[in-house]
C-alpha cells in the first residue's frame, strides 16, 4: 500500500496534450476517481502511473519511489482494463494465476489464493473455462480477480464497468467499493459515468481538456463545483444556468436576466463585487433547489411544457423566454402541463462568465 | 408439433411471456439433416453445384485415376499391388525420398525462424511504411520456381557468383556448390528458404496482426518481461498460424522440381534426387507413367501423415494448465 504522487505531470501525443501540468496526491488507501469527459486525459494520467505511457514532463510517485523510468512491472500496480484484456487463450484460473506465475510462486500458494479471490468475487464456477465462454459480468470479475489476487500496492481502474449492462453496474459499483475497503488497496478509478464517481469515491478529481478542475470528496464537488464545467458535469439532473449580470435594486443586489430577478445575499454580493467586478456573470442553480408554488403571484412566472416522470421523482420542464429550467419535484407531482409556476431560488452558483469560475 | 407454454428462465423476459402461450418450433434435427434437406436448402444447393462438380473433377478424378494407374501395367494389364512392392524395394526410390524428408526437415524450421524473425520485424514498431516492406519481402513468391533456380545458379557461379565473393576476398578457395554432394544439398536449401520464406512470414504476420494490443499491455503490468510475453502471449496466439505455415512450407519444399531442374538437374549423379524429381524422370524420360504413379501415392500420404501431425500438435489449443 502506498501513497501515490503525481507531480507537474504533462504528456503529449504528437502536437496534441493529452494531460497538462496535473499536480495529484491520491492518499494511501484512498479510492480518488478521475471523472471527466472522453478525451479529457483521464486515461492517459493512469497510463502514466502504470508505466504504459511515458510522461513527457513531470514526475511520478508511488510511495516513495520516482517511477518514471520504471517499467511496469517494476511498480507493482494492477490494472484493470476497460476491455478487460483478459488472455483468451488462458482459462479464468490461468488468467488470475498469471501474476503469480510470473512471480515464481509456489504452486500450491497459487491454487490457495486463486481459488480465494474466485470464492471472494463468485466466479469458482468459471474458473475452468476460457474467458471467451464467460458472460460480461464473470469477465469483469476474472479481470478483476486478476487484479486483486496479486495484492499490489496500487489498484488502477479504467472504467472497468462501462462494457457491463445497467443492473450489473449498479452492483459491481458497490462491490468494487467494498473490496476497496476490505483490502485499503490506494486505488485510482478513471469514469466518465459521474454517477460511479459520485458513489464510489473518497476523492473525486474532475478533469477537462487534460487540467484538473477540481479535486474533492463527492458533497465538496457537488455542493461547492470550483467552476461551471465541474458544475454542469457533475449531477445527474445537470445544474441550470441562467446567463445575466449582477444589479442593484432598492438598495439590494439581485442577479438580474431576461428572465428572472433572484436577489442575491449580502455575503456574495461582495465576494462578487471582489471577483467579479464587471458583475457579467451566470447564475447556476441545481434542480432540487428550484421551489415552486402555483398561486403565488411571484415575480419568476414561468410556463411547465413537459413532465418527465422517472418513477421516484418527476422533472418539470420550464421554460421561460427561450431559457429552459429543469426542476424536482415529488413523484406525485401536483403540476400540469401548462400550468404557471412562481419560481424561487433557494440554494444557488454565481460563476463569472469571462474565467467560468466560481465566485464565493 | 406440440402446443407448450415457455417459460423464460432470464428473468427480464419471463414477464412479458409467461402469460402467453406460445407454439415453438421443434427442435433441429442435427447438423446433416439440416444441411442436406433440399427442401429447406434448394437454393443452397443448386449454387453449391457447379463448384461441386468442378472439385470432382480437378481433385478426385486424379486421384480415382492414379489409383487406376498404379493398380495395372504399362500395357494396362491388372497388376495388383505389384508396382507398390517394386517401390520397396527401388533404392533410387528411396534417395529420392529420404532426400525429399531431409530437404523439408531443414527448410521448414529455417522458413518457420526466418519468416518469424521478418514478421516481427514488421510488425514491431521500428519499422516504418510497413506496406512497402511487406511488399519487397514478398517478392521471392512472385518468381517462379525455375527463375529463381536459373537466378541462384548464376549466383553459386564458381567464379561469377556472388555467394563466392566474400570467400574469395578471404583468400579463402571459392567452393564449387553444385557439383558436391553436400553443398549442392545445402545450396538448394538455401534458395528453398529464400523461396518460400516469405510465405511463412506473409502467414505469421498476419497472426500477429490479430494478437489484441490489450494483453501486451496486461501481461507488462501483471509482470511479464517482453519475451516472457513472447513466449505466453505471441506464440499461443499464432499457433494456428503456425501450423499452417509448417503444412505450406513443409509441402512447397518437399515437392519443389522447378529449383532442382535449373539448378542440379538431380546431380551430381543422383545427389539432389527428389520425389518430384523421381516421378518426373520416372513417368517423362523412362515413360514409365504407372510405376510413377506409386511414387506420387507415396508422396502424397507423406504430405498427409505430416499435414495430420503438424495440425495434430501445433493447431490445437492449450487448454490444459
Amino acid at each position: 500500500m502506498a501513497e501515490v504522487r503525481i507531480e507537474g505531470l504533462t504528456k503529449y501525443f504528437g502536437d496534441t496534450c493529452a494531460v497538462n501540468q496535473l499536480n495529484l496526491v491520491v492518499n494511501d488507501g484512498d479510492l480518488v476517481v478521475l471523472l471527466g469527459p472522453s478525451g479529457c486525459g483521464k486515461t492517459t494520467t493512469m497510463r502514466c502511473v502504470a508505466g504504459l505511457e511515458r510522461p513527457t514532463y513531470g514526475d511520478i510517485y508511488i510511495g516513495e519511489t520516482r517511477v518514471n523510468d520504471l517499467e511496469p512491472r517494476e511498480r507493482d500496480v494492477a490494472l484493470v482494463f476497460q476491455s478487460y484484456a483478459l488472455y483468451p487463450h488462458f482459462t479464468a484460473f490461468d488468467n488470475i494465476a498469471y501474476p503469480l506465475r510470473l512471480r515464481k510462486t509456489p504452486k500450491d500458494e497459487i491454487e490457495r489464493r486463486v481459488r480465494d479471490v474466485a470464492e471472494m468475487l463468485g466466479i469458482t464456477h468459471t474458473l475452468e473455462r476460457p474467458p471467451g465462454l464467460c458472460s460480461g459480468g464473470e469477465q469483469q470479475r476474472i479481470a478483476l480477480g486478476r487484479a486483486i489476487v496479486r495484492e499490489p500496492v496500487v489498484f488502477l481502474m479504467d472504467e472497468p464497468l462501462s462494457n457491463i449492462d445497467a443492473l450489473l453496474r449498479v452492483y459491481m459499483r458497490a462491490e468494487i467499493k467494498r473490496l476497496q475497503h476490505e483490502l485499503g488497496t490506494t486505488m485510482i478509478y478513471v469514469t466518465h459515468d459521474q454517477v460511479e464517481g459520485m458513489t464510489m469515491a473518497d476523492q473525486i478529481a474532475v478533469m477537462n481538456q487534460g487540467t484538473l478542475q477540481q479535486l474533492g470528496t463527492p458533497t465538496e464537488i457537488y455542493d461547492m463545483p470550483a467552476n461551471n464545467f465541474v458544475a454542469r458535469f457533475v449531477g445527474s439532473t445537470p445544474m441550470n444556468f441562467i446567463p445575466g449580470a449582477l444589479q442593484k435594486e432598492n438598495g439590494k443586489t439581485v442577479h438580474k436576466s431576461d428572465q428572472f430577478v433572484i436577489p442575491v445575499s449580502t455575503e456574495m454580493a461582495d465576494r462578487a463585487a471582489e471577483l467579479c467586478p464587471g458583475g457579467v456573470c451566470t447564475l447556476g442553480v441545481r434542480p432540487e433547489e428550484i421551489r415552486f408554488s402555483m398561486d403565488d403571484e411571484g415575480t419568476n412566472q414561468a410556463r411547465v411544457f413537459l413532465l418527465e416522470p422517472l418513477g421516484s421523482e418527476t422533472i418539470l420542464d420550464i421554460e421561460k423566454e427561450g431559457l429552459l429550467l429543469k426542476v424536482k419535484d415529488v413523484a406525485a407531482t401536483q403540476v400540469r402541463e401548462g400550468d404557471v409556476l412562481s419560481l424561487s431560488f433557494n440554494r444557488f452558483h454565481l460563476f463569472d462568465d469571462e474565467t467560468g469560475a466560481a465566485i464565493r | 408439433m406440440t402446443v407448450q407454454q415457455t417459460v423464460s428462465p432470464l428473468p427480464g423476459q419471463g414477464a412479458s411471456s409467461a402469460n402467453s402461450v406460445t407454439t415453438q418450433p421443434p427442435p433441429p434435427q442435427g447438423m446433416w439433416s439440416e444441411l442436406f434437406s433440399f427442401r429447406d436448402n434448394r437454393l443452397g444447393v443448386i449454387l453449391i453445384v457447379p463448384s461441386l462438380l468442378a472439385l470432382i473433377l480437378v481433385q478426385f478424378y486424379p486421384i480415382v485415376y492414379n489409383f487406376w494407374l498404379i493398380l495395372t501395367s504399362e500395357k494396362g494389364e491388372w497388376i495388383g499391388l505389384a508396382n507398390l512392392s517394386r517401390l520397396t524395394r527401388d533404392t533410387i526410390f528411396h534417395g529420392a525420398l529420404i532426400f525429399s524428408l531431409k530437404m523439408g526437415i531443414v527448410v521448414v524450421p529455417m522458413c518457420l525462424l526466418v519468416g518469424l524473425g521478418l514478421a516481427l520485424l514488421v510488425h514491431s514498431d521500428y519499422a516504418g511504411r510497413k506496406a512497402i516492406w511487406i511488399s519487397i519481402l514478398i517478392i521471392p513468391l512472385m518468381v517462379s520456381e525455375i527463375v529463381a533456380g536459373m537466378m541462384w545458379k548464376i549466383m553459386y557461379h564458381p567464379t561469377l557468383g556472388l555467394v563466392n565473393v566474400p570467400l574469395t576476398a578471404l583468400g579463402l578457395e571459392p567452393i564449387i556448390w553444385l557439383v558436391k554432394a553436400d553443398t549442392a544439398f545445402i545450396a538448394l536449401c538455401v534458395v528453398e528458404v529464400w523461396r518460400i520464406s516469405p510465405l511463412a512470414f506473409l502467414l505469421l504476420y498476419a497472426g500477429l496482426n490479430q494478437v489484441p494490443r490489450d494483453i501486451y499491455e496486461a501481461a507488462a503490468v501483471d509482470g511479464a518481461t517482453r519475451w516472457r510475453a513472447f513466449w505466453d502471449m505471441t506464440l499461443p496466439y499464432i499457433r494456428p498460424m503456425f501450423a499452417i505455415a509448417t503444412i505450406l512450407v513443409f509441402v512447397w519444399s518437399t515437392r519443389t522440381i522447378g529449383t532442382i531442374a535449373a539448378t542440379t538437374q538431380g546431380g551430381p549423379g543422383r545427389a539432389t534426387w527428389n520425389l518430384s524429381w523421381y516421378i518426373y524422370g520416372m513417368s517423362f524420360q523412362r515413360l514409365k507413367p504407372h510405376y510413377a504413379s506409386a511414387a506420387v501415392l507415396v508422396m502424397l500420404l507423406m504430405t498427409y501423415i505430416a499435414g495430420t501431425i503438424f495440425v495434430r500438435y501445433l493447431w490445437v489449443e492449450r487448454r490444459s494448465r
